[in-house]
């Protein structure tokens, strides 16, 4: 595989994380293949070095969620907790535990959000359609507004201010539902993929 | 060798590699080759991590007509790598002691 097919395969694996997100991934390793066949490495061996996309996936997902078992820091501190409780230094034991409480709490926090996401994403979708269902309702307001006119010029022109009001009130709030929906369906994908199994 | 001791001493290794001056990625999988095989794609966590920790910061330059990003340590990455440093002394002291006194039968 070339440069282009794995940039373009591994933008295809990280599509859950935002633009800005899979930027930064995709231009890290562009730069390292640009950098390794500067010196002269051929294009396709640095790709096939590059190891298998499963596990840079799977290196990239890690990193965009703290497991409680890879959690950098506090983890760390956990194979010299024992030694310096043996050696008589209790000051230090602290530490493991205090990082287990907050990595609870992560994860309580994480649920809490994957609850309210969904909430969220049900209503702004259950609002999308209802305020397309009004829109349409506008337009068939407008035309009868029309229709209104050639009987009552003033009372139609009040009928096609109202179709007008309405149809630009739903635009605006279907569009912010959809975002909103969007937005909160993308974070939640995003979530549920660093869920530790 | 332990994973979750493995994984500190990857990231001060690369904190070591930085502290001189700023590095990028290339390089610093270069540099690293002198005392271990990291792969690329291990190497981006980590410096994710160091950088959401503020241990790092980056930057972009201009280079053969396309930018390189280049890894700089703060001074919370200083910090941390000369705690690591006193820390080691003392399990150093610790590991001399225990290479000295054990008996061990081949």
């Amino acid at each position: 595989m070339k440069k282009k097919g794995f940039i373009d395969s591994l933008s295809e694996r990280i599509s859950y994380l935002n633009a800005d997100e899979k930027n930064e991934i995709l231009s890290y390793y562009s730069e390292l293949i640009d950098d390794r066949m500067d010196m002269g490495e051929n294009e396709e061996d640095i790709v096939s070095s590059l190891g298998s996309l499963d596990v840079i996936a799977e290196n990239i997902s890690g990193s965009y969620y703290h497991r409680p078992q890879s959690y950098g820091e506090s983890t760390a501190a956990k194979p010299i907790a024992p030694t310096s409780a043996s050696t008589g230094a209790t000051t230090n034991s602290e530490a493991p535990v205090k990082a287990d409480k907050s990595d609870t709490f992560k994860t309580i926090f994480s649920i809490v959000e994957i609850i309210v996401l969904i909430a969220l994403a049900a209503v702004c979708i259950g609002v999308v359609i209802t305020t397309v269902i009004a829109l349409i309702v506008g337009v068939f307001v407008m035309i009868g507004s029309f229709v209104f006119m050639t009987h009552d010029f003033f009372a139609g022109l009040i009928q096609l201010g109202v179709a007008i009001i309405i149809i630009a009130v739903n635009s605006i709030i279907s569009k912010l539902a959809n975002m909103l929906s969007r937005f909160s369906i993308r974070r939640l994908k995003i979530l549920i993929s660093k869920t530790p199994a | 060798m332990n994973i979750q001791l493995k994984k500190g001493l990857v990231e001060m290794c690369v904190l070591a590699i930085i502290s001189k001056e700023p590095s990028y990625g290339y390089k610093i999988v270069s540099d690293m080759k002198e005392i271990m095989i990291l792969s690329e794609s291990t190497l981006y966590p980590i410096l994710r991590r160091l950088e959401s920790a503020k241990q790092l910061t980056t930057f972009t330059r201009d280079y053969n007509g396309r930018l390189r990003k280049y890894y700089q340590i703060t001074s919370e990455g200083l910090r941390r790598l000369s705690a690591f440093k006193d820390e080691w002394e003392e399990m150093k002291s610790v590991y001399d002691f225990i290479n000295e006194r054990s008996v061990i039968r081949k």
